[in-house]
């Protein structure tokens, strides 16, 4: 048979996923079977054997989840943990894997650093192999707050962790250190290697010559790895299958011209690749393609009988790390190494037919974006446009300059600091230019289309296109396939305007406010606040690399997810940070047709004269706005029933009111909106219908008096209100008045995201934690 | 039992290991033994684009003038004489005869080496799976050239092909083909001969299509012994 192993790997696949997702799976196995055997005519042993693979896949998936669970008592406060290698120190914020050495369970321990000193101390020495007895904590990590958002609970499970050790005491003098083994001692090298970099290096070079040599990505900037995304070469800053063939590429040629044999620098490289693994991070693209390599190289020098191929290598690569961890399968690193290298191999054929050297780099390009699509939609919600140009102009900058430059640089730092240091400086030049291209670029508007997460259907759809344009391709039939996928791109860019769903969305932001209203048909998309995180000024040794902020890290994903690129209204209530502080990150990455912000005469606030700055660079209309305002799309209408015109007093009492009518059910979201704006709103409108209501600042005591709630008596009430807050939000007073009128409470701080979906059918409330 | 996992074929035209590239066609069509690499098989054309209707002359690269409507100007000649119009009905022809197909063939049927045929063979079965004639027919050697060659390269491929071959015809020996001139040919005396009897669709078998008058000839002494429809396969449209 021609490659068996491919076959394996899908049935292997199906195993495993049987194993987690359910026995049912086996019935699309069973599929795969029947098709293998009519259409390709596969012979019955093979099939055979393909089911054997399968049982033994789905065996081992069902032990690995069946042990994947905790043994620890969540009570547990004294422990005494061993460290690995995996530490983070982000300000004053240290984070590293740990285990448990009674119930050899990994935890995540998170620990506050108390003091510059103690930083300094342990950025500078390896914790690796330490145990230190440790009080804390455990909480469980958290899991996806909203619709389409990163799951962290399940990340960590994947990894086999389940708790978070929240230290809070922890005496670093009582550790003591294990013996080292040789891999332990290698990881020490890694950690002292990223430390040197850290000291020598440029601020330029440093944070690429951890990337490329050490496989890290600690040392960039939130900036530098986000225009790399947007690019579309993110891949060039880890560690990839391209750096390790480039190593080895380096290594016979050197070793050649130094006059070693090929056979013994075959060798030589089989035994050094597990140890450059390890030393690189054993990420899932260093894992598979250095098991890859060294399948190929002792194949070659086994001398076999038959020929072994590259994607012969790949998929017993992945047999067998599959067996050692079968989880790993939902691994995004590994799965994005293992479709894109299996679809250049597959399209070797495709590849040859072109013979200049700029034909075969896009067209490989275009082979690696295409396969990869429907896994960049699914996590990253956006595709680049930009992806192949930069790639063919990135790829050899990066393959045949900076990955070698940047070895180099290493290595001399030992040998000579004058020649370090000049070398340095030209290399810092080129990178810091080759930086700012890619933040440049990254940075045009329109550089990327957002068609949203994709639905069940659509990946299974994106799929099958893929497939049958690669097969049309390689047959020289019908060539114009070729851009299929992209064609359901566009179908579901286009989607939203003749679906007939729409949605009240209560994003949950922590403490503070944002809603997003998605008309049907595509009739609007209105967002009214942002959310906002409020930074507190420290010390500079306690100031975060990765700064958490919610506009970026929560608001704008969901945004996206949702496959909304641009927004025709952004309502500011009011001018407090928790509602519109979202708006700096957002209007850089999201179109904002248009800005409504009160009509109050009171100061504003220094975020809101930021916002209005950038509003006006970028040319987006700022309307204030007052009560009687109103307007209408389609059947929904929405109108403004607070501040009066040149509102002049409490900040809060300013919030813009709005009352909504859509898909049949009356909305009241209210700002920050206090108790005297709501007599004013009784008197004024005493016959306003209100199905549900945005519950006023947070559920404080100081809105939502027990008047106002007899009077409009809501259905649902809901409260945007950040988890643990420090201000006591909800007010246990303010609960009792919505239970006792029988209101449904609704609590972002309980509930994660809310949202009320519809349809011309009707609509239903969503729970994202329920 | 394991090796067959990585069964190593040479390619039969050039000899060279085939290295056998998984592909994503491979991913779904039945797997086939590779007799010839992907190089080799790249050299042999297949005849796209607007040809004639009956003998597949590719239009390509042929003069306007040389172009009746839907057929070459042969075919359209062939039509014009009463004995020989619809007696062909279709040829279908594997590859365009190029040079290198011209030293593969001269290679197959002069120097004896057999088993090329197999190159053919997955091909030629396609096809008489998809025509479905009742009888396949070889054109027939003289004897002589029988005893020169030691096969007969049209039944050769019938049988590689996995087909059963009516040898029916015989032939009268006479000059080579390649030795004669159009007008010659067309208006020889009859070269074949046969005593059997045939019905229905009736398929001839011949290595190359040059001016169709081998074809048309074999044809004329089926249509005169019962076939309905004659139609035939050639490795090679000259």
């Amino acid at each position: 048979m021609k490659g068996p192993f491919i076959f394996f790997c899908i049935s292997g696949l199906f195993g495993i996923i049987s194993a987690v997702e359910g026995i049912w799976v086996i019935s699309l196995f069973l599929l795969y079977l029947f098709i293998l055997g009519i259409f390709k005519k596969t012979p019955s042993k093979w099939l055979i054997l393909n089911s054997i693979i399968y049982f033994s896949y789905f065996l081992i998936g069902d032990y690995t989840v069946m042990n994947n669970k905790t043994n620890l008592l969540p009570q547990t406060s004294e422990l005494i943990v061993q460290f690995s290698d995996e530490v983070k120190i982000n300000g004053d914020r240290l984070r590293a894997v740990v285990k448990d050495t009674k119930t050899k369970e990994k935890l995540l321990l998170t620990y506050k650093i108390p003091s510059d000193v103690e930083k300094k101390l342990l950025q500078q020495n390896s914790l690796l192999k330490y145990t230190c007895p440790i009080q804390g904590k455990l909480v469980v990590p958290d899991t996806a707050r909203n619709e389409n958002a990163f799951n962290y609970r399940e990340f960590l499970k994947q990894k086999h962790i389940f708790w978070e050790l929240q230290v809070s005491e922890w005496q670093i003098g009582n550790c003591r250190q294990a013996q080292l083994t040789f891999i332990d001692k290698i990881k020490n090298w890694r950690f002292q290697g990223i430390t040197l970099i850290e000291k020598h290096f440029t601020k330029d070079t440093a944070p690429l010559a951890a990337a490329l040599i050490f496989g890290t990505r600690d040392l960039l900037s939130e900036e530098q790895v986000s225009a790399y995304q947007k690019l579309g070469v993110i891949h060039l800053i880890s560690i990839s299958g391209l750096h390790v063939a480039l190593l080895v590429g380096m290594i016979f040629y050197l070793g050649i011209r130094m006059g070693i044999v090929r056979e013994k620098l075959s060798w030589a490289l089989i035994m050094i690749l597990p140890l450059y693994a390890v030393l690189s991070g054993a990420t899932p693209s260093v894992n598979r393609s250095v098991l890859m390599t060294m399948m190929i190289l002792s194949a070659n020098q086994l001398k076999f009988s038959f020929k072994f191929r590259s994607i012969d290598g790949l998929c017993l690569s992945f047999l067998l790390l599959t067996i050692w961890n079968p989880i790993v399968i939902f691994d995004i690193g590994f799965q994005l190494t293992y479709i894109v290298t299996l679809s250049l191999l597959l399209s070797l054929r495709i590849v040859s037919r072109y013979s200049s050297y700029v034909g075969k780099m896009t067209i490989t390009s275009y082979i690696s974006q295409a396969s990869a699509l429907p896994f960049l939609l699914y996590y990253f919600f956006e595709i680049p446009l930009l992806s192949i140009i930069a790639n063919i102009f990135f790829i050899p900058l990066y393959s045949f300059l900076f990955l070698p430059g940047l070895i180099i640089l290493f290595l001399i730092q030992f040998v000579s600091i004058d020649v370090f240091q000049m070398l340095s400086i030209v290399l810092s030049y080129i990178i810091d230019f080759s930086n700012r291209i890619a933040i440049w670029v990254s940075s045009m508007p329109r550089s990327r289309l957002i068609p949203g997460r994709p639905s069940a259907l659509f990946l299974i759809i994106y799929f099958g296109c893929i497939l049958l344009a690669f097969y049309r391709w390689e047959k020289r039939k019908y060539l114009l396939l070729i851009v299929l996928p992209w064609v359901i791109v566009c179908s579901q860019l286009f989607l939203p305007n003749i679906s007939s769903k729409g949605e009240v969305a209560f994003i949950d932001v922590g403490q503070g406010d944002s809603i997003l209203i998605k008309l049907p048909y595509n009739r609007g998309n209105y967002l009214i606040d942002t959310g906002g995180t409020i930074t507190f000024s420290s010390e500079e040794w306690k100031e975060k690399k990765q700064k958490f902020e919610v506009g970026q890290d929560v608001l704008i994903p969901y945004l996206k997810g949702k496959g909304i690129a641009t927004l025709d209204l952004l309502i500011l209530t009011h001018g407090d940070m928790d509602h519109i502080g979202g708006s700096l990150s957002l209007l850089k990455e999201i179109k904002v047709k248009k800005i409504l912000m009160p009509y109050v005469t009171s100061g504003k606030s220094a975020v809101e004269s930021k916002i209005e700055k950038i509003a006006r660079k970028q040319n987006i209309e700022i309307s204030y706005v007052y009560e009687g305002v109103s307007w209408k799309a389609h059947e929904s209408k929405f109108i403004i029933l607070a501040p009066s015109k040149n509102y002049m007093g409490d900040k809060n009492d300013g919030s813009i009111v709005l009352s909504a009518h859509i898909a049949g059910v009356s909305w009241l979201f209210t700002g920050d909106l206090g108790k005297e704006g709501e007599e004013l709103l009784i008197k004024n409108y005493p016959n306003l219908t209100i199905n549900v209501l945005k519950v006023g600042h947070h559920g404080s005591k100081n809105s939502t008096s027990e008047n106002f709630i007899r009077h409009y008596n809501p259905e649902y009430s809901i409260i945007s209100v950040g988890e643990k807050n420090g201000f006591g939000h909800p007010h246990p007073e303010v609960l009792r008045i919505l239970e006792s009128s029988k209101s449904i409470i609704l609590r972002t701080d309980l509930n994660g995201g809310i949202s009320y979906k519809f349809s011309s059918k009707g609509g239903t409330f969503f729970k994202v934690i329920p | 039992m394991f090796r067959g996992w990585f069964d190593c074929n040479y390619c039969l035209i050039c000899h060279d290991r085939i290295e056998s590239t998984l592909s994503w066609v491979d991913l779904f069509v039945p797997e086939q033994k590779e007799v010839v690499c992907y190089e080799c098989l790249t050299k042999l054309e297949r005849i796209e684009g607007v040809k004639c209707q009956i003998c597949m002359r590719s239009f390509l690269k042929l003069d306007a003038y040389y172009q009746k409507g839907e057929l070459c100007f042969d075919c359209y000649r062939w039509e014009e004489e009463p004995n020989y119009k619809g007696i062909l009905t279709q040829n279908y022809s594997l590859y365009s005869y190029n040079q290198f197909l011209k030293e593969l063939i001269a290679k197959y049927k002069y120097r004896g080496d057999y088993v090329l045929a197999k190159i053919f063979a997955s091909e030629i079965e396609k096809k008489i799976k998809e025509m479905k004639p009742n009888y396949i027919i070889p054109i027939p050697l003289s004897e002589e050239r029988i005893y020169e060659r030691g096969f007969n390269q049209a039944e050769a491929l019938i049988l590689e092909a996995g087909f059963q071959s009516t040898n029916i015809l015989t032939r009268i020996h006479s000059e080579k083909q390649s030795k004669k001139s159009r007008t010659d040919r067309i208006h020889l005396p009859q070269v074949f001969h046969t005593t059997a009897q045939v019905t229905g669709k009736v398929m001839i078998i011949d290595d190359i299509y040059t001016t169709g008058s081998t074809l048309r000839h074999a044809a004329r002494v089926l249509k005169g012994i019962g076939a309905n429809e004659i139609i035939s396969i050639t490795i090679a449209r000259g």
